[in-house]
């Protein structure tokens, strides 16, 4: 009789639902295609038309100038002196990819946790800190192809433009370390705050307005600090975007101009270096904090 | 589902005449390639009609059309004569109830019928916040914040909200949606009374059930199109009186199948791999022959499925004839 | 009885904008000025210093950052919020026609900006004159972010209204716009909210001490009446034919 009755109280009916019993891919596979969905999302693939707009015309317009002096330069018979130098391109468009990280900076983690999906990451291979860290790096790579981009279409110019491409090429070799290491400083700088601060604000407008707000507050106040304290040379480094371009500076081997903002700094290579580092470093750690905190 | 009550047969409703409260004159709505409303034309008079069809058949985009909400991509949508759109002064005769669950949390439930008296312009808002609370009967909870409320009585905040002005016409978006069974009765009740004072109300469901005993006209709306309108009892009628699929698994599947066909109420019998697929006009006396004739015939029922209760066939169905 | 509409539609605005923890960090912003006038302000050599450094912290913080980001945040949270959760059929189905909507909203917004920046302006003047003989100054000062607040307030709203991704345009046009380019064309100044502002500061202080735009006050003035009322008839026309569809 018992028997009857625990039957009566609860079964669970073959309606044909079927377990899956092939291989699953596991953590390292749902990490890698989580990086990879989270750079397309960077650059606006795969979410219908509406989103390319903004991150493409902020890529095209970062590399316009590039583009037009190499072309120029060309069509007027290889004249290098025309070409961008190498460490204008970060302050020329320093802004740009500020805008950039603030428009999809929030795309990546903000939307996520306006819809309320973390929970259906979480319950997954995937643990917190991987999230975080593979958007962290999809976050890297585009801010990384983004100001790389230019620099190449200037070293392609230098490289082809003049006759003799083995003295081009030699010449050329020893930026190659700078072209690489500026993308690489602001991926860790303006990349991880821009994403560690997206990450506390759940609305994607409200986020863009937060990280765009973090940069343009960032400069204003180191700004007007290195004006009213004078002798304060550390107070440059509370602008992430000279932080970059202090090291930019530094990796190119270049003198800052009279009346600029480092000039007034002087300070040596490694502060901008280890100041670079430390950005990354706190801005990751608050990344993680965050979706240590959401992920319960 | 034995039927004992016997409702009073009532008289075919009169279709509504020319210059009627809502008019929708073949209506059509697109967005970009999909076509939400094809082609849709219906009148309202006073009283209340049913807008019945399962979800993403178009309700809503008719129902934010009336409203005002929605241009109508081709076809004229009327509400006393003049097209609904760019039409704010439409709104002194019409309420509308959404669906969406949001009313502000922080205002009262008496505050946020105040709130659309104001709105409205009214000569004495407060009397008139006061009279629709009473109407939907929340005067005990009238000052408590509306973030506090249960799902029905959120409901009735809205509706006080919208009969606030007194409109003749009231479009209501699946107003039954979370109530239980209690609340449902005081929300019929309370549409019952406005209907009686001769206002036009329109209520949209996916649950035919709902607009029993409510609404007396009903229209049928699938995949974008009108696909059959009439009086309560005919629609249903319609949807139940109809072929029913079973599948069963047995003991002795061609054997059923054969015993199965001898009666009257069976249609027809499809023999497959390891069931068979029985088609009935008839469900309860299928139903209950079923079990006798297995029995009578020793063989045993290991699995009985109605297999084509999905709303979606339900109205194709309807669709198809 | 008819201020019962607008005041009703005031009173659920400033409820959207001001009720939530974004009041908090929008409060914070506008402490930033006074703070570092309090904390810096005595360093300054003398009044004619004092004055200049203040020009600097009104220009290069409260202008050119907090005005805009608070006028972006509040001036796309008027509409923006209540488009998101559906609550804008309860402003919308009623017989208010929309230019009274919409104007009051503007106000709303504006006036709301004003009330984070002319106390941080005032504030932050105090502290940093103090003591200083600076006639007129910090009037003129707040007078001008109130005006612009409201100018702001009309270019975000109408934004909000014509495209879902209205902050990051109000970021694009602030950063991009008015950052960038106004800088390197010089005619394009005259289509610079910013130099609006700081126009009309430079115009009631009077003074030579400071120069902070170099848009001529009666340019700027008309460019602002002619940029707000095309902005207001934009946001007007945008909610008259603003629809709410299925998955609303």
């Amino acid at each position: 009789m018992a028997h009857a009755l625990d039957a009566a109280a609860g079964t669970i009916y073959d309606i044909g639902y079927r377990n899956y019993e092939g291989a699953r891919l596991g953590r390292g596979y749902a990490f890698r295609t989580l990086y990879i969905h989270s750079l397309r999302a960077a650059f606006g693939l795969g979410r219908g038309g509406r989103a390319l707009i903004v991150p493409w015309a902020l890529f095209a317009t970062m590399l316009f100038p590039a583009v037009v002096t190499v072309a120029v330069a060309g069509i007027s018979g290889g004249m290098m002196n025309k070409l961008i130098d190498y460490d204008d391109i970060f302050p020329f468009n320093a802004m740009l990819l500020a805008l950039f990280c603030a428009a999809q900076a929030p795309e990546l983690v903000s939307t996520d946790q306006y819809h309320r999906v973390l929970p259906l990451y979480f319950s997954r291979a995937l643990r917190q800190r991987d999230y975080a860290v593979a958007k962290l790096l999809a976050m890297w790579t585009a801010v990384f192809i983004l100001m790389v981009s230019p620099l190449l279409v200037i070293l392609m110019g230098r490289l082809a433009l003049p006759s003799d491409f083995a003295a081009a090429f030699r010449g050329e070799s020893k930026n190659f370390l700078a072209i690489l290491g500026t993308p690489t400083a602001a991926a860790l700088v303006m990349g991880t705050l821009a994403l560690a601060v997206a990450s506390y604000v759940p609305r994607r407008g409200i986020g863009s307005a937060a990280v765009l707000g973090t940069f343009l507050l960032t400069s204003a106040l180191s700004g007007i600090l290195s004006q009213t304290l004078d002798g304060a040379r550390y107070v440059i480094l509370l602008n992430p975007i000279f932080t970059v371009g202090g090291a930019v500076l530094a990796l190119f081997g270049e003198r800052p101009e009279r009346g600029s903002p480092f000039r007034q700094a002087h300070l040596p290579p490694e502060v901008y270096y280890g100041a670079v580092i430390a950005y990354a470093v706190v801005f990751a750690l608050l990344l993680l904090n965050r979706y240590r905190k959401l992920g319960v | 589902m034995s039927t004992l009550v016997v409702d009073a047969p009532a008289a075919a409703p009169a279709p509504p005449a020319r210059g009627a409260a809502v008019e929708l004159r073949n209506v059509s709505h697109w967005y970009g390639n999909v076509v939400a409303v094809n082609d849709v034309s219906f009148s309202l008079g006073p009283g209340i009609t049913g807008l019945l069809g399962p979800n993403g058949a178009g309700k809503s985009t008719l129902l934010h059309m009336l409203a005002g909400f929605l241009a109508p991509s081709a076809g004229e949508v009327l509400v006393d004569g003049r097209p609904a759109w760019k039409n704010p002064e439409m709104y002194r005769s019409l309420g509308l109830v959404p669906e969406r669950e949001a009313v502000y949390p922080f205002l009262t439930g008496y505050e946020f019928a105040l709130m659309n008296a104001r709105l409205h312009g009214l000569p004495d808002p407060e009397r008139a916040a006061e009279q629709a609370i009473d109407i939907v009967g929340l005067r005990a909870a009238m000052h408590r914040k509306i973030g506090g409320y249960s799902k029905g009585m959120r409901q009735r905040a809205k509706i006080a909200g919208a009969l606030v002005h007194e409109p003749r016409i009231v479009l209501l978006d699946e107003p039954f949606n979370g109530m239980d069974p209690a609340q449902r009765m005081q929300m019929m009740e309370l549409l019952r009374r406005l209907a009686e004072q001769g206002k036009t109300i329109l209520i949209s469901t996916h649950i035919l059930e709902e607009l029993h005993h409510l609404a007396n006209n009903v229209l049928v709306v699938v995949a974008g199109r009108l696909a059959a309108s009439g009086h309560f009892r005919e629609i249903r009628r319609l949807m139940t009186d109809r072929p029913h699929t079973f599948t069963l698994r047995s003991s002795d599947d061609r054997r059923l199948a054969s015993v199965l066909m001898a009666h009257e109420a069976v249609k027809g019998v499809e023999l497959g791999a390891a069931e068979i697929t029985v088609r009935t006009a008839e469900r309860v006396g299928f139903a209950l022959h079923l079990p006798i004739a297995a029995r009578d015939a020793g063989i045993t029922l290991y699995e009985v499925r109605p297999t084509d209760e999905s709303l979606e066939s339900v109205f194709s169905y309807l669709v198809k004839r | 009885m008819r201020h019962s509409v607008e005041l009703t539609l005031a009173r659920l605005a400033v409820r959207q904008v001001a009720g939530s923890r974004r009041a908090l960090w929008v409060v914070l912003l506008a402490a930033l000025p006074v703070l570092m006038s309090l904390l810096f302000g005595a360093d300054s050599e003398g009044p004619a210093d004092a004055i200049k450094d203040f020009g600097e912290l009104y220009t290069k913080l409260i202008v050119t950052v907090l005005l805009p980001l608070v006028a972006l945040v509040v001036g796309s949270s008027v509409f923006g919020s209540e488009v998101d959760d559906g609550t804008i059929t309860y402003v919308l189905g009623k017989p208010v026609a929309r230019w009274r909507i919409v104007l009051t909203r503007i106000v709303v917004a504006g006036l709301v900006t004003a009330a984070v920046l002319v106390p941080s302006t005032l504030l932050s003047g105090v502290a940093a004159l103090r003591g200083v003989d600076a006639p007129g100054v910090i009037s003129a000062f707040t007078a001008a972010v109130a005006v612009g607040s409201f100018l702001y307030c009309a270019l975000f709203v109408a934004l909000s209204l014509s495209t879902r991704r209205a902050l990051v345009a109000g970021l694009a046009y602030v950063v991009v716009w008015e950052g960038l380019l106004s800088n390197t064309f010089g005619g394009s100044r005259a289509l610079s909210i910013r130099q609006y502002t700081l126009s009309i500061a430079d115009r009631l202080v009077h003074s030579d001490a400071i120069s902070l735009s170099r848009l001529d006050v009666k340019t700027a003035l008309v460019m602002a009446a002619v940029v707000t009322t095309l902005a207001t008839l934009h946001a007007i026309r945008r909610l008259r034919i603003f629809e709410i569809g299925e998955a609303a």
